[in-house]
């Protein structure tokens, strides 16, 4: 520790505070390395300054930043929680890093005078140092698991809060568990019945493709319930910068422009707003002056972006929009270069924005710039072109625009195939694909229509059902799948609906009185073929079943018998995620939807 | 009993009913005793797998009939295990590579060398060489059909590839530049007919000439739904009468609604009822091709000269996008959208000229 500490100031003995500050080294390092900075800085000054986040954390439940309704809920969940006696609750908090998770529990529980206890996933020890030391070797699932036994079992001899509820916080799991989850849920589950003490997951928010680590049936199973915070709004962040501000006696108030600045680059996160204020103020105090090298400029146009820009006349607009890009370019890279993160908007508000663009007051420009939604998104880009098209119909009123619109799809689809110029067409495709939806609504009707997730893929698990069933009833129409649906099956069986069961067709569309006695006839016909259909399963039972043969690239024995038991596993579990995960998108949709919609509007105020 | 296609399927060359010179000069080549690899093409129901088969049989006798079907699993360069299955006898191998869409590469590669590999161990075996053959070729990606060229070439000894494919157009000219192209045409309408009397005959069955003449003219050239359409209107009705009814396929029903709902109204709120319908008709595995070509069938009834032009153009343009794109959906839907802009434009006239 000593030397680390040696070797902090011998780096920084380097450069006098006074100097210019290489503000491209500082955007490189990490929060953590920024505040040890801090310290060191103030400490050297002889001002007394702790960590902000420690400092200046809320103390008391008005001062946390979150939504009230969830605060409530958190409260509600502690109060019963605590007080229940047999089976141990469980919680599960979600919410994007930064929006006060773990200190809203550390909060209320502390009103509630109820003592956490958060595990820590210990560091492996080297095995030939556990060589010579009489220690048990135990795997980290089964630390994990007494951990949570013995925190209920045990007070410390440390603490004096005598007769205090507990509670037990749980911020990450051995990494055991992300590849294995079962292993994770038979512990929950003994736990559920044996333990006492409830526990609380804070995790991160699930982002898109990828999925928790708690399916829905497990949190059905146990009881647990799920809270899921928001991004903090704007003016809440506002709000707690600006107590902050007050609280701090040793530097003077920034201005309001700083702070309006901080708040819009952290796109809710409070924790780096906090850190991006001390910063502020501590280049404040030291009086840098500020350089405005490529870095800030380069920082300057990225946020410039996120600008409406206005210009007075059409004819004018390149020169006007230039000038004005430097301008504002510039004063943002006066008044605040720290690092920001990048904005990340979810799906569905993506997907507003195409279908519903907002132009500003001169027509010939949109709000939004449709590279940056694009750029935007987490998911395969193939995801928001499945999600546009599924919802574009249902907000579109004239029958021209969305010809227009599906055509420049079409084009989209066709440039994203091309997969040997990749790089190159993929911008260009999801570029066309933004900018085509964006500008071919003529009519602006902005009536709220709940946007769906894709039907494409559900589509895409029925087909790989048909296929199934088609091979079942004769093996051997794997050979020619084309013509087996098309002439064979049809007159096996009558009735498109009735080749699966489990979907209706959707019949009374069909108006015509005439097919619909042809659709009759034809099943009565294939009533009566039902009876050649078992003699075709007999045709092909002449046909011998070899035992399966595996055939692969390494014709080690080893690999073959790793490649069958892949085989019993893996097709069927992937496909099971894969049908959760959309279920469980489509439920969360309206809702998540709406809060999108009410942030953007707040967001929108900001600016 | 089993369904009259398999029942009264030639076994072979020489009972074949139609392409009888053809059929002469396959029976020459493989006398030879060897035959270079074959692209065998045609329209559906025309005849190709029968052809192949009785080819097979005069090759290596009635051994080829004893199949089995057998479960192979292949490990892609990127450690995704993929499931194939293929029915093979002693002598030769069917397997449908495009079954397992963008790996298809794997499959031709790993698959051939295989089979490619293991010479003839039956010593009594007429041949020296294995076939292969790979159903639906034209379905292949083209990154399979390339690795597919350097097989063909590097096990020709060995082995001999037979192609299966609906169109060659599709197949990339170096393919088709190493295979004897073989062209089984569609049967004509009296080919047709003969073949339903003398199947009614071995049945000992009697069938109208007007009722056989009605079924040749609603399969549409294609043989197998002729015969299928017979067994049916048997079940149906016996015995048959002249003005039987012949019932169309359902998804063609289906498909003919669809276009009349596209011909009914033209809006947004229709489309998307249209689009659930091509993915009901998708799902249940009918080719985007000809869900294409059935709707541009109907609706092109419903236009006027200078219309049908402009649709017809769409069509193809969106067509070709099918090809080129990898969502069919997307074009199908397209296609749909332009029709009925430029119907609802063209009935807009009309209507203003009434007026």
């Amino acid at each position: 520790m000593a030397f680390k500490l040696n070797w902090i100031s011998a780096s920084f003995d380097k450069d006098k505070p006074d100097e210019v500050i290489d503000v491209d080294n500082l955007r490189m390092e990490p929060a953590i390395d920024e505040v040890q900075r801090m310290n060191y800085s103030c400490t050297k000054e002889k001002i007394m300054t702790k960590d902000w986040l420690k400092e200046y954390a809320p103390k008391i439940p008005s001062e946390l930043v979150l939504q009230k309704p969830k605060l409530d809920q958190l409260n509600a969940w502690l109060q019963i929680a605590t007080k229940r006696v047999g089976m141990a609750p469980i919680l599960l908090i979600t919410g994007p890093p930064g929006v006060g998770k773990s200190t809203a529990l550390k909060v209320l529980a502390a009103v509630q005078h109820i003592q956490l206890t958060e595990w820590e996933t210990p560091v492996d020890i080297d095995n030939a140092e556990l060589a010579g030391s009489g220690h048990l070797i135990q795997s980290q699932a089964s630390r994990f698991e007494a951990f949570l036994l013995n925190s209920g079992r045990y007070v410390s001899l440390l603490d004096n809060g005598k007769g205090m509820k507990k509670l037990i916080l749980v911020k990450e799991f051995p990494n055991v568990f992300t590849l294995h989850p079962t292993q994770l849920f038979d512990i929950l589950r003994r736990y559920h019945v044996m333990g006492r003490v409830p526990i609380v997951f804070s995790l991160q928010e699930q982002t898109e493709g990828s999925r928790g680590i708690f399916p829905k049936q497990f949190l059905e199973e146990l009881n647990i319930q799920q809270i899921s915070f928001n991004k903090v709004p704007n003016k809440s962040i506002m709000k707690a910068l600006k107590r902050i501000c007050t609280l701090n006696k040793t530097f003077s108030a920034p201005s309001a422009d700083i702070l309006e600045k901080i708040v819009e680059c952290v796109h809710g996160d409070i924790r780096n707003a906090v850190l991006q204020l001390s910063y502020e103020l501590v280049q404040d105090k030291h009086g840098t002056i500020k350089q405005h090298n490529s870095h800030s400029v380069r920082h300057a146009s990225h946020k410039q972006k996120s600008k409406i820009i206005k210009p007075s006349t059409v004819g004018r607009q390149n020169s006007v929009k230039m000038s004005k890009k430097q301008s504002s370019g510039n004063k943002s890279s006066k008044e605040f270069e720290a690092g920001g993160k990048d904005r990340q908007l979810p799906i569905f508000q993506r997907v507003g924005r195409l279908l519903y663009p907002k132009k500003s007051q001169d027509v010939a420009f949109l709000t939004h710039n449709p590279e940056e939604i694009v750029d935007q998104t987490l998911a395969h880009p193939g995801r928001l072109l499945h999600m546009v098209l599924e919802n574009y119909l249902k907000v579109f009123r004239d029958m021209n625009d969305s010809c227009r619109a599906i055509h420049y799809a079409s084009d989209a689809d066709t440039m994203m195939s091309e997969f040997r110029e990749r790089e190159l067409t993929l911008p260009m495709a999801l570029s066309t694909l933004a900018r085509g939806f964006m500008t071919c609504k003529s009519t602006a009707s902005r009536k709220w229509t709940p946007l769906t997730n894709q039907e494409y893929f559900t589509v895409r698990q029925r087909t790989r059902a048909v296929r199934e069933q088609i091979i079942s009833t004769n093996p051997k129409y794997v050979l020619m799948p084309r013509d087996a649906t098309m002439d064979i099956l049809p007159i096996i069986y009558g009735g498109l609906s009735s080749r699966l069961d489990s979907h209706p067709c959707e019949d009374e569309l069909c108006d015509t009185s005439d097919d619909e006695a042809d659709m009759v006839l034809l099943a009565e016909g294939s009533k009566n073929l039902q009876h050649c259909l078992s003699t075709v399963i007999d045709a092909a039972s002449g046909i011998q079943v070899a035992p399966k043969e595996v055939v692969t690239a390494e014709k080690s024995d080893a690999d073959n018998i790793k490649g069958e038991e892949c085989m019993t596993g893996t097709p069927y579990e992937i496909q099971e995620s894969e049908s959760d995960d959309e279920s469980k998108i489509s439920e969360e949709l309206p809702k998540a939807w709406l809060d999108n919609d009410i942030e953007f509007i707040n967001n929108v105020h900001h600016f | 009993m089993s369904l009259w296609v398999d029942k009264y399927r030639p076994n072979s060359l020489t009972k074949l009913d139609y392409h009888k010179t053809q059929a002469l000069h396959l029976k020459h080549l493989v006398q030879q005793g060897d035959f270079p690899h074959l692209l065998v093409y045609g329209p559906s129901g025309a005849g190709k797998k029968t052809r192949i088969f009785c080819l097979l049989r005069e090759l290596y006798g009635p051994g080829v009939e004893r199949l089995r079907l057998e479960h192979m699993n292949i490990q892609t360069p990127s450690n995704k295990k993929i499931d194939i299955t293929t029915v093979s006898s002693n002598y030769h191998l069917e397997v449908n590579p495009s079954d397992v869409g963008f790996h298809d590469r794997v499959v031709i590669q790993e698959l051939i060398k295989t089979v490619a590999q293991t010479h003839q161990l039956d010593p009594s075996g007429q041949r020296e060489f294995k076939v292969v053959v790979i159903c639906e070729a034209d379905c292949l990606t083209k990154d399979a059909q390339h690795a597919l060229r350097r097989t063909m070439e590097k096990y020709v000894a060995t082995c001999r590839i037979i192609l299966v494919a609906h169109t060659i157009s599709r197949v990339i000219p170096a393919i088709r530049s190493r295979c004897l192209g073989v062209r089984v045409g569609a049967p004509t309408k009296d080919e047709i007919i003969s073949i339903l009397q003398s199947i009614c005959r071995k049945e000992g069955l009697s069938l109208p000439n007007e009722l056989a003449e009605r079924i040749a003219m609603q399969s549409n050239g294609n043989l197998r739904r002729a015969v299928l359409f017979l067994e049916t209107c048997k079940v149906q009705q016996y015995p048959f009468q002249p003005d039987q009814k012949v019932a169309a396929h359902d998804w063609e029903i289906f498909l003919k609604d669809t276009a009349k709902m596209i011909v009914q109204e033209q809006s947004p709120q229709k489309l998307l009822q249209i689009r659930n319908r091509l993915y009901e008709l998708m799902i249940h595995g009918i080719p985007s091709e000809f869900i294409f070509k059935g709707l541009l069938q109907e609706l092109v009834k419903n236009c006027d000269m200078q219309l049908k032009t402009q649709v017809v153009e769409k069509a193809a343009f969106f067509e070709h996008r099918i090809h080129l794109g990898s969502k069919p959906i997307i074009h199908l839907e397209a296609f749909v959208a332009s029709f009925m802009a430029s119907y609802k434009k063209f009935m807009e006239a009309t209507v203003a000229d009434l007026f």
